[in-house]
This record gives C-alpha cells, sequence and structure tokens, in this order.
C-alpha cells in the first residue's frame, strides 16, 4: 500500500503534471534489486546504487569460455509452445544452449504458472549456458498486453497520452510523470513474475492515420512528445531492474502496410527520418534505455542493397550504433524484431535472414513467435544450426560474434540477472494501487471530440430507452470492475458476440457523486 | 450508443445515426476513425477496446465524471 503523503503526491503529479517536473533520466538500471524489495512508495528515485565492481568482468569472463554453439544461442529470443516446460522445449534449450526466451500470450495464464514457467526456464538456461536467461514479453499495455492475469492491465500508449491533456511549451509532455509510474509498476510486476525484460515502449511516431499496425500503440503524432514519454516509461522499468526495449526501429508510423504479413517500403530520407522517426530512439538512446528492436521495413533511400532494417547494416550499424549522420550511436542491445513475420519469410529463409542480421549489427534474433506450436521448435532449431555453420564457415567472422555476445552478456551482468535471474515470488502487495492507478489513467484518457446536442451525459435522456452495440471484446481478462455508480444494467460484460442490448435510460444519475474521491488524494 | 473499433463498421454508425439523431459514437480504437463519422453525432474517444477503457466509457456516459483527455493525435 501507499504511505497517504506518496498517494496524494502521486495523484496531485497526475493532476497538476502540467506543473511537475519532466522525470530525471535515469541510465542505470536497479541493479540486482529485488522486487520484494523495491521500494513500497511511488518515489522514482532509483534503488540505492550496489558497491561498486569492475562493471562487464562476469561477462567478460564467461564470454572468454564459451564454445561457438554456446555463443550462438546467446544471440537467440525464442519462443515455447505451452503454458510449461515440455520434454521437447526443455530439449531444445538445453541442447542449443539457447539463451532467451519471449513469452506471448499462449505461455500466459496466471501469474503462479507464470512464476512456474519462468523459474523453470531460468535453471534450465543457467545451468546449460552458465549465463541467466533474458526471459522477454511484449507488455506494452493496452491491446498489446501478454500478461492479463497476474499482472495489472495498462491502457496502451495513445490512452496515456490522452489522459496527461494538452500539451503546453513548458509541458510538452503532460503524461511523463504517469508514464514513469506505470513503468515502474510494470517493472515491479513483471519482475515479481521473473521477466526480465518488456518489449516496450513503442517509440513509433504515428504519422500515417491508415497505419494497420501501430496506431494506438503510439503515443501520438510528434516525434518530442512520443521521444519524452517513452523515454519515461522505459526508465521506469529499468529502475526496477527490467530492460526496455524501444521499438520499432526506424519508425514504423508511416507505414500503410504491417510488417505481420508483408514487407513496408519507406521513401524516406534520413534527413526526413531525422526530423520525426528518429527522435524517440535517438532520445532513448541517450537515456541509457537498454533496447531498441529493429523493423522489418524497407528503405530503399538508405539501404541501396534494398534489404529491410533487420538485415541492414547501412541501417543497424551506420544509422543505429554509430550514429552516422546524426547526433548519437546506440550502444544498448539491437534486437530484431520476429524473424518469423512475413516481411522476412517471404523473402529470406528464417536461417538466411538471421545471419544477415547478426552481420547487419543486430545482437539478439527474435525467432519466438505468438501460439508457436511443437514445429516451432524444429524451425527455430534449423535457424540456430544455419547461424551456427554461418560461424564455422567463416560467414559470420568470431569478432562479429565476440561483439554481439559480449553486448549481450554485459546486459544481462549490467542488470543483475547473475544474482536474480530467478523470480522472486509472486507480491501482491500493491496489486490495489496498481489497479486503482490504471483506472484513473483510462478514465483521465476519455476525450470528447464533440456533443453537438448535449446529449451526455446519458442520464439526460429520461423517458428515452437506450440501444448499446458494440463488438465482443477481443482482449481477455479480468471482467472490468462495474463503475459504482451505473445503474446495474450498464454493467454487464462486455464479451460474447456483438451485443445489442436495449434498455430505459430511466432518470439522470445524481451527478456529483463522491464516486472518486481518493482521486484528491485528500 | 454505438461502439466503434474499425473502419468497416462504419456503415453501421452512420445508419443508426440516421435512424436516430440522438447517438453517441464511443471510437474504441483509432482517434483517425473520426474521419468517417457523420458531424452530428456526439464523438467520445476511448482509443482502445479493452475492460479498462470500456468501462471508463461507461462511467463517462453515465456521468461519473467530466472528459478530460485531449488527442495526442492531429485530425484533419
Amino acid at each position: 500500500m501507499f504511505h497517504k503523503p506518496t498517494l496524494c503526491a502521486l495523484f496531485c503529479a497526475l493532476t497538476l503534471a502540467g506543473c511537475a517536473p519532466a522525470p530525471a533520466p535515469l541510465g542505470e538500471p536497479a541493479q540486482s534489486a529485488p522486487a520484494s524489495s523495491a521500494p513500497e512508495d511511488a518515489d522514482p528515485a532509483p534503488p540505492a546504487a550496489p558497491a561498486p565492481a569492475p562493471e562487464g568482468e562476469r561477462a567478460r569472463e564467461l564470454l572468454a569460455g564459451m564454445t561457438d554453439e554456446e555463443k550462438v544461442g546467446q544471440l537467440f529470443l525464442v519462443s515455447i509452445p505451452g503454458t510449461g516446460l515440455d520434454a521437447a522445449s526443455l530439449a531444445f534449450l538445453t541442447e542449443a544452449k539457447i539463451g532467451n526466451v519471449i513469452l506471448f500470450g499462449n505461455n500466459c495464464e496466471n501469474g503462479a504458472q507464470i512464476s512456474a514457467l519462468t523459474d523453470s526456464i531460468q535453471r534450465a538456461v543457467t545451468e546449460a549456458t552458465g549465463a541467466p536467461a533474458l526471459i522477454a514479453v511484449d507488455q506494452e499495455g493496452g491491446e498489446v498486453t501478454r500478461v492479463t492475469d497476474g499482472a495489472t492491465v495498462y491502457p496502451g500508449a495513445m490512452a496515456f497520452a490522452a489522459s496527461g491533456g494538452k500539451p503546453t511549451a513548458l509541458d510538452p509532455v503532460p503524461e511523463a510523470n504517469a508514464l514513469r509510474i506505470e513503468g515502474e509498476f510494470v517493472g515491479e510486476e513483471l519482475r515479481a513474475l521473473g521477466i526480465n525484460c518488456n518489449l516496450a515502449p513503442v517509440a513509433d511516431v504515428n504519422t500515417n492515420p491508415l497505419n494497420p499496425v501501430i496506431g494506438v500503440r503510439s503515443y501520438g503524432d510528434d516525434p518530442e512528445r512520443v521521444a519524452g514519454a517513452a523515454a519515461a516509461y522505459a526508465l521506469g522499468l529499468q529502475s526496477r531492474g527490467v530492460l526496455a526495449v524501444a521499438k520499432h526501429y526506424p519508425g514504423h508510423g508511416d507505414t500503410s502496410v504491417d510488417s505481420h504479413y508483408g514487407l513496408p517500403v519507406s521513401q524516406k530520407s534520413l534527413d526526413e527520418l531525422a526530423a520525426a522517426e528518429l527522435v524517440p530512439f535517438l532520445t532513448a538512446g541517450k537515456a541509457g534505455v537498454a533496447g531498441v528492436m529493429a523493423a522489418h521495413i524497407l528503405y530503399p533511400r538508405i539501404d541501396p542493397d534494398g534489404r529491410p532494417a533487420t538485415l541492414s547494416k547501412a541501417v543497424l550499424t551506420g544509422m543505429l550504433r554509430e550514429g552516422e549522420g546524426l547526433s548519437n550511436g546506440f550502444e544498448g542491445l539491437i534486437f530484431t524484431d520476429s524473424m518469423r513475420m512475413g516481411a522476412v519469410t517471404s523473402q529470406y529463409g528464417i536461417g538466411n535472414a538471421c545471419v544477415l542480421a547478426v552481420n547487419a549489427g543486430a545482437d539478439i534474433l527474435t525467432t519466438g513467435t505468438g501460439g508457436d506450436g511443437a514445429a516451432g521448435l524444429q524451425v527455430q532449431r534449423a535457424a540456430y544450426n544455419e547461424v551456427l555453420a554461418a560461424v564455422k564457415n567463416g560467414t559470420i567472422s568470431r569478432e562479429t560474434l565476440d561483439d554481439r555476445v559480449g553486448r549481450i552478456l554485459f546486459y544481462k551482468e549490467k542488470y543483475g540477472l547473475f544474482d536474480g535471474g530467478l523470480p522472486l515470488g509472486l507480491d501482491h502487495t500493491h496489486e490495489e494501487e496498481h489497479a486503482r492507478f490504471a483506472q484513473e489513467v483510462s478514465d483521465k484518457s476519455m476525450t470528447l471530440l464533440r456533443d453537438p446536442r448535449g446529449l451526455l451525459p446519458l442520464g439526460t435522456l429520461a423517458e428515452e430507452r437506450l440501444l448499446a452495440i458494440s463488438p465482443p471484446l477481443p482482449l481477455s481478462g479480468p471482467t472490468p470492475r462495474p463503475p459504482p455508480s451505473l445503474p446495474s444494467r450498464l454493467t454487464g460484460s462486455p464479451g460474447g458476440r456483438c451485443s445489442s442490448t436495449p434498455c430505459p435510460t430511466g432518470r439522470r444519475p445524481r451527478p456529483a457523486q463522491p464516486r472518486r474521491r481518493r482521486r484528491t488524494g485528500s | 450508443m454505438i461502439a466503434m473499433t474499425r473502419a468497416e463498421q462504419a456503415g453501421l454508425v452512420r445508419a443508426v445515426a440516421d435512424a436516430n439523431p440522438d447517438t453517441v459514437v464511443l471510437l474504441l480504437g483509432s482517434p483517425y476513425l473520426a474521419g468517417l463519422l457523420p458531424p452530428e453525432v456526439t464523438a467520445v474517444c476511448g482509443y482502445e477496446y479493452t475492460p479498462l477503457s470500456t468501462g471508463s466509457a461507461v462511467s463517462l456516459l453515465a456521468g461519473g465524471f467530466q472528459p478530460r483527455g485531449a488527442l495526442p493525435v492531429k485530425l484533419d
């Protein structure tokens, strides 16, 4: 539970975000800070720094003793079928010395099960490779939320941005404080489940209204605002020991093709990208965000070889790592988007694409995909074998391999995974406060575009009847909490088939009910 | 009241608004869907179709709180 003054400060910060300073950038994560000892309030100050040790020493020692097989395994971020570690998955992880696992919705049923799963993965990977696993998830909030039972579901990026109200010159990112808090809350919850890497925030600037895949996953269409919002969320996560991964480099916001199914093409030049799409990623690099995920998007004016960003040396090494022609490069981990997506599989074999990605500059090859079955293990194993063969025959040099694996191990050490990789046990202490915060932000995000006939609130239509039409609710998860002031006829679950519910609107609900008293915090 | 999550629902929304101009449209998806709405309807953006957003939208409709959000994208 929050201490009262802190709760007050939290909601004051949300309400008066216009007067509050932007959160201080925090490049250093909470090294080996167990979630169980995470601060019990919403103080954004980082946990106390651990005793200084030569950074990267364990990583360097480990790298020096690794076989090619073990090094190649570190490059992979794989998915497994099911909600437990079955024999086939265990064999794949240990025999291929896989270093990292991504969980999707089909791997996540509830908190206790996720905890048990991450515990099995962590034990198997640590035993087989000598290094802890990155265990990653896409916990963006909103409609892209993999853990819906066992962690709080927060609003998505665009709802968060809307909840901040109108930006001003003095406060260009009014939602930054709320996002910092969200990042801390999500970080605590994920670490408690044994998940140490979140493939979020979405740092795409949604400049194309017809974008089929980013849309409301973005913080909006203003590059500076997206930059501030994404950094605030990322640094909140990292303050709790969870690596944040900003995506989808160099920007998926101006595309009208979904890279899950086809290969989007952008004709933008470097200068055009630097003025908009790249702004959040440059900011993330300066702020010390641990990872950036590259997208399967073709930029013919940047890569004359016609390779998508994930496989492009000009993009991953030139632009991203070295910052060629830009204000800064990026020191963190470069992830690929899933190599199982249509944009890559339609033109390159997965294994071949993985080899190209490593040579282009990627550190971590995401070969996992949602809803993966046993056949997926074979596909990923074949990709592993191809990358290993490329190392053995010199297509991937050992210098390149050591550069990539050295960076991966360095970040595992930097985030304390060698000391705290095992799950820390479920901690439900903060559940209620986190859920209340999520609902508060959701309420604040509701945006009235127009009400020309003065229909709101609906209670004014006394004696009339109300027909409610809505599609079935796609996101599984806890049943929504019925708003306390509502007549019971409006509180049915929105699940099921397309529903239309005629009902009398009755009398106007009593206005100014103190149902949101907590908001004042006093 | 009609919830809209995808552009394909624009025809249904128009038909509902034609039948009854006292229509509230909840945009529980991209705010750019607003460009497809008849001008006379009341329109609220909730940005996503989740238990959280539907709970908030219903509270708003019932007068539980005043709308305070601001669009983070420009609509033309």
